[in-house]
């Protein structure tokens, strides 16, 4: 994971920031709604911080796939994918943000186990 | 970066995520790969597999539950041809294998071969729900990641290990199979 750069923001606004997932070749993680409800889907999170609150997360289009293991195709996330975050600022300070990426990872033949990737968001409310 | 004034969106790169690490493909078993640390465990009866060596080595002894919570020993197949399927539910590769685990228990049974499962699902509640609406008619067991590190295996499934009626392994799968390769192992131990 690299190191976030220090993000200036406006007071009391609407910030959007995009985190990339780098997955690497020969694996895939489900997409944020997988079509196979036993499948894990991947999700971001942001530890509460006081002056800033996560709005909400997009993801982008999955893509679908046909492995050798579905009937088939999944919704699944390949290479790398920024997953955008809206983010409201409350009053000017500096926060440093805990967030994490829930995921499951698997080539068309094996599976990892579930998995948590953590990043750090620093944001200075001006 | 310049400050903007606006309350517009702003677009930001600020970090990547990297799901690294991740260096395992697909090995068929012939070409299966060392695993990078070696393992321990709490109370194994027998000397431990080391990390990547263990086709010959006795399988380390193991209790744990079913999916009603009973439990259950490899001890108690002594002297039977066992494979140890670690699989889970969320595991698409594994969903492959277990209807041919039911072909080759029903095939082999007579035989004493014994097939157990052994679930690496986090929760016992989402084994239960798989196996009520698919049944198997093999052992199932609910290991929650504490075993698979003392066979000396990477953490991938579906993983295989066949073992012999003298308790050792003689062979390990890593990653999804052909029916035709799993049916020559379990010949093997027979």
């Amino acid at each position: 994971m690299h190191a976030p750069a220090k993000i200036s923001a406006p007071a009391h606004a609407s910030v959007e920031a995009t985190v990339t997932v780098a997955i690497e070749a020969g694996y895939h993680i489900q997409s944020n709604h997988p079509k196979l409800d036993y499948l894990i889907p991947s999700q971001v999170s942001l530890t509460p911080a006081d002056g800033i609150e996560l709005k909400q997360t997009d993801w982008p289009k999955p893509e679908e796939h046909k492995f050798s293991f579905s009937a088939d195709p999944l919704t699944v996330f390949e290479g790398d994918v920024p997953v955008r975050l809206r983010l409201a600022t409350g009053a000017p300070g500096t926060h440093t943000i805990q967030g994490s990426l829930h995921y499951q990872a698997c080539t068309d033949q094996l599976c990892r186990p579930p998995a948590t990737a953590p990043f750090t968001l620093t944001i200075v409310v001006r | 970066m310049s400050e903007t004034k606006s309350k517009s969106a702003n677009w930001l790169i600020i970090g990547v995520v990297l799901i690294g690490g991740l260096i395992y493909l697909a090995y068929s078993r012939k070409n299966a790969p060392q695993p990078v640390a070696a393992v321990a465990a709490a109370g194994a009866e027998a000397p431990l597999l080391e990390a990547g060596n263990v086709t010959g080595r006795t399988a380390p002894m193991w209790t744990l539950p079913d999916a009603d919570g009973k439990p259950v020993s490899l001890a108690q197949f002594a002297g039977h041809p066992v494979v140890l399927d670690f699989w889970a539910t969320w595991c698409g590769p594994c969903a492959v294998e277990l209807p041919w685990w039911k072909e080759l228990q029903d095939k082999y049974r007579a035989q004493g071969l014994v097939v157990i499962g052994v679930s690496e699902d986090t929760s016992l509640a989402d084994v239960k729900k798989y196996l009520a609406t698919n049944a198997l008619n093999y052992q199932v067991v609910w290991d929650n990641s504490k075993l698979m590190p003392t066979y000396g295996t990477p953490f991938g499934l579906p993983t295989t290990l066949f073992i012999n009626r003298q308790g050792k392994v003689t062979e390990r799968a890593l990653g999804l199979e052909g029916k035709p390769d799993l049916d020559k192992a379990i010949r093997a131990i027979l």
